[in-house]
């Protein structure tokens, strides 16, 4: 399996304009290199709090973002040139975090979809209506949407609008900024199913970006945790569940909350001892200036920032 | 991998059923709305949106393609949004009562021009200076005998239609200027908005009063660009506060990484969102323009006495003995500058209470 | 009405060809660009030139009509503030009770009212036809400065024109104060004053009207340049002798070099407008400090 999408050191800073001559005084550091890679027809988790850069990588990627330094490749080809940022593509789509503020209040659902296809694509009015319902049938809204306005509907069903937007274009690469943490948890689920199946459909490669192991876990083959803007660990899901490494993951891990009610006390147990264990040793894997140390091999997937032995 | 699997044929199944009840929802014609539980919608739009729903689903089963040309027609659709502002306003009874006035004034006076014969009203008559409303002239004669129910139309004209014309360029140049500043932002917005600073500091009165002088001829068109020319900041200032908010959604960037340039975006995405507030600032310059014109002819530097507009009309009431003994020669124009002032602004007024109500209903 | 410095001056029977040499010899003749380097580099040597038309300097001649509108100004804004923060405290604390149906109706009315209009119907009511004050003019014919009765002539003549701006301009900020109490009498820190037991005046005096009348304050430097332009309007309808009736009768004229320093003045007033406004901004509200 070759790789679709590749990052290389990506760094994107932000200067800090202050005094009287506004003049730059420092840089925060949103993204301070991030390598990736994505196979293709994968889905690569990038997980972290917030303000970690997780977004910022996921935007840069697409270009709503600039690049300070680094480079992407999509399908073997570099789409970045250093301090600008990528051009847009119909190959690279994006599914927003928030399903109200991504949706024009003031365009049909119609409008909405058919924008893409009009930038990239000569339609008649009819052909762009029959696109636009199929689809909105594949991501399961009934042709009656059609010319309904975005209020008109519920979170869940917006967020469909926007994956079918997203996919209209037939792109290789979705980026998923935080897809389902606006939405209520019931419907939760019900989305991420229905991504995962248009992703097997139509052979998607995803960057899904979340805040919530949980979520993650059941839609990544791998996993990239975050931590102020660098990689801390990264490896297979698998690997990241089973055997996490760095006291960052391992916290995380331990505040997905479980439903078995047998367990409560003991998960309390685990949780309150890596909380321990984080306060005392989070530290050593920081360096002096706080940043994340740089990542080491663990196993061929499995690379953790840790600090070294001795 | 395995265990992660598993975990996740669990969940499908789960949503398996979870599905299957949606279907379950609609055959039995509950709403789709609000099924997770999100009250979005007013009461009047759902029950709509339903029957609308059901009517389709009846004919169109769930999931069936290639649906005729026929179909595509029915599929229901919804109020634009300046119908649901028409509406609102209609349903004002004062800013309806004042776009029925401003309707039959406007019709009225434009109709009326096109008869009357404006050299004869303007014409110098020495026999029939200064006199009183009667049968010939039935608002009178001014000082050089001309008839100023004549004058009164015609001046009527003038000033909505200079109003109009200098409201559309201002609010027109205002908006562009307003929305290209507020969506770029940075160095742009910056550069942009210290020339509407500089030319907010500006006596424009005076400025326009030295224009009027200096520029050798002037007709309504030179006149409305002079006046427009300084008043178009405040749109300006008001659409790029707006655009700088819009610019922050996250549709703008949904609309980018969908290929679509920044032209498109602006005028296309982003510019529908600022109808109402548009439409609303429109009004209250149109009313706030035939104020400062009917004052730039009172003072004597908009139109000259031979193309009478509602201000060269006041003009008259300089004069101490216009004033005092002459009222038919001001007072019409008065009452006119004040009825259309009124009516405007009540419009505008409604209009930007119903932009506020559907705000907080969305 | 096209003309230059000249032709409101001279006398029609004075030969072209001296007119020419006349011209010439006061740079009339020269593209814009040199005549306006001329005038900004006079102007930054304190020369503000010479009135064409009374032929003494341009300083002289608008001295005394700049007290005159000084005055105006300050007696105008000292009444709208005067009228206008009492009717916007009365109409928002008792909102929709009758008085503040008739402050309301007011309001709008004088939004919809030209200040000309109003300015004229005032002359016509008070001056005219009840006679109870001077009609033009900025003092009494014949009277000694220095006088009480020269203050009082003075105070006589400043009712009317000053009445007449400040009518008109108070509404902007009684709406505004309205429409802040309303506002503020919903927030939470009003409802926990009333809840610890505050009396009802003291929760109005105390907590609401200190928020609400702050960004009024803060309104007074942008309130100078609405005043100057109505001045335009209500110095003319008044034969009130002040800088904007000065400066519609340089432009009659053709007296130029009067009419650009009067422009000149009109400006820094409303630069320093802004530039106080945003001074008691930055007090007022601690939001917007400069760090």
């Amino acid at each position: 399996m070759s790789n679709l999408l590749e990052i290389k050191d990506l760094k994107v800073h932000y200067p800090i304009r202050g005094g009287f001559f506004n003049t730059v005084k420092d840089h925060v550091k949103a993204v301070d290199g991030v390598s990736l890679n994505i196979p293709e027809g994968t889905t690569y988790g990038l997980v972290g709090e917030s303000g970690s850069g997780k977004t910022t990588t996921g935007k840069a990627v697409i270009g709503l973002n600039h690049i300070t330094e680094g480079e992407i490749l999509f399908n073997g080809k570099t789409i970045s040139g250093n301090g600008k940022s990528v051009k847009n593509s119909k190959e690279i789509q994006m599914i927003f975090q928030d399903p109200y503020s991504s949706l024009n209040v003031r365009k049909r659902v119609f409008d909405i979809v058919a924008e893409p296809i009009k930038n990239y694509h000569k339609r008649t009015k009819d052909e762009l209506i029959a696109e636009v319902l199929g689809l909105l049938q594949k991501v399961g809204l009934p042709p009656g949407s059609l010319y309904k306005y975005p209020h008109e509907f519920s979170g869940g069903q917006r967020q469909r609008i926007g994956v079918a937007r997203a996919i209209a274009l037939n792109p290789k690469l979705i980026i998923a900024d935080e897809p389902v943490s606006a939405l209520d948890v019931s419907v939760q689920a019900q989305v991420l199913n229905f991504m995962q199946d248009i992703q097997e459909e139509m052979n998607l490669t995803m960057l899904f970006i979340a805040h919530d192991l949980g979520v993650v876990r059941h839609m990544c083959q791998h996993i990239g945790i975050m931590y102020q803007g660098r990689l801390v660990e990264e490896g297979t899901a698998e690997e990241i569940f089973n055997n996490p490494q760095h006291l960052y993951t391992k916290r995380l891990i331990a505040a997905i909350p479980d439903t078995d009610v047998d367990k409560i006390d003991e998960n309390l147990n685990i949780r309150q001892s890596v909380k321990e264990q984080y306060n005392e040793h989070f530290h050593e894997y920081l360096d002096e200036d706080g940043r994340a140390l740089p990542l080491v091999d663990i196993t061929s997937t499995h690379k953790a920032a840790l600090p070294a032995k001795g | 991998m395995s265990n992660n699997n598993k975990e996740n044929k669990n969940l499908k199944d789960d949503s398996k059923a979870y599905e299957f009840d949606e279907d379950m929802d609609n055959k039995d014609h509950t709403p789709t709305k609000a099924r997770d539980g999100f009250d979005f919608d007013d009461n009047q739009h759902t029950s709509e949106s339903r029957e609308l729903d059901m009517s389709v689903k009846a004919d169109l089963p769930h999931g069936v393609m290639g649906h005729g040309a026929s179909d595509m027609k029915n599929l229901p659709k919804s109020k634009p949004g300046w119908r649901i502002l028409f509406e609102e306003v209609i349903s004002d009874k004062l800013a309806l009562f004042s776009l029925i006035i401003l309707v039959i004034i406007t019709s009225y006076v434009f109709g009326l021009t096109m008869f009357l014969n404006h050299s004869e009203i303007v014409k110098v008559d020495l026999f029939a200076i200064n006199q009183p409303p009667n049968d010939t002239f039935r608002l009178g004669t001014d000082y050089g005998g001309r008839d100023i129910f004549g004058q009164l139309i015609i001046g009527t004209r003038n000033s909505l239609a200079i109003g109009a014309l200098v409201t559309i360029l201002s609010v027109g140049f205002g908006i562009v200027y307003g929305v290209v500043s507020g969506y770029f932002g940075g160095h742009i917005d910056n550069a942009m908005m210290r020339v509407v600073d500089f030319f907010m500091v500006l006596p424009f009165l005076m400025i326009i009063v030295v224009f009027v002088t200096i520029v050798p001829s002037y007709d309504i068109w030179t006149f409305s660009l002079i006046m427009a020319a300084f008043l178009w900041t405040g749109t300006a200032r008001l659409i790029r506060s707006v655009a700088m908010q819009e610019r922050e959604l996250d549709y703008v960037n949904a609309s980018r990484t969908l290929g679509s340039s920044h032209i498109k975006i602006i005028f296309k995405q982003v510019m529908p969102n600022l109808v109402g507030l548009i439409i609303v600032n429109g009004t209250l310059s149109l009313a706030a323009n035939i104020g400062i014109e009917s004052g730039l002819s009172f003072i004597g530097f908009g139109f000259p006495e031979t193309t009478p507009s509602l201000g060269t009309l006041m003009a008259y009431a300089i004069q101490t003995q216009t004033l005092q003994n002459r009222w038919w020669i001001w007072a019409p124009a008065a009452i006119l500058i004040l009825v259309l002032m009124l009516c405007v602004r009540n419009i505008g007024e409604a209009l930007r209470r119903a932009g506020d109500a559907r705000q907080r209903n969305a | 009405m096209p003309g230059d410095a000249l032709s409101g001056l001279i006398d029609p029977t004075v030969p072209i060809e001296q007119i020419e040499r006349l011209r010439e010899q006061m740079g009339l003749n020269n593209p814009w660009y040199i005549q306006y380097r001329d005038w900004v580099l006079a102007m930054l040597q304190g020369d503000f030139g010479q009135s064409f038309f009374k032929q003494q300097p341009v300083l002289d001649v608008i001295g005394d009509r700049m007290m005159n509108t000084i005055w105006l100004g300050l007696f105008s804004s000292v009444l709208i503030y005067l009228i206008g923060i009492p009717l916007g405290l009365v109409s928002g604390r008792w909102n929709d009770s009758l008085l503040d149906s008739a402050i309301t109706g007011y309001t709008y009315l004088g939004f919809a009212t030209p200040t000309f209009i109003f300015g004229l119907v005032m002359l016509l009511v008070f001056g005219y036809t009840l006679g109870w004050f001077p009609t033009g003019g900025s003092v009494g014919v014949g009277v000694t400065p220095g006088t009480l009765e020269y203050v009082i002539s003075k105070f006589q003549h400043l009712v009317l024109p000053s009445f007449s701006i400040a009518l008109i301009g108070l509404v902007g900020t009684v709406q505004y104060l309205r429409s802040g109490i309303i506002e503020t009498k919903q927030k939470d820190f009003v409802t926990l004053a009333r809840a610890k037991g505050v009396s009802e005046g003291k929760v109005y005096t105390k907590h609401i009207f200190r928020n609400s009348i702050l960004p009024i304050a803060a309104f007074f430097g942008y309130e100078i340049t609405s005043l100057l332009g109505g001045s335009l309007f209500i110095e003319t309808i008044y034969g009130y002798p002040g800088m904007g009736r000065l400066f519609l009768e340089s432009i009659s004229i053709r007296d130029f070099s009067v009419a650009n320093v009067l422009i000149l003045v009109f400006g820094m007033l409303s630069i320093l407008g802004a530039l106080l406004s945003d001074i008691i901004l930055s007090i007022v509200d601690p939001r917007i400090r400069i760090k």
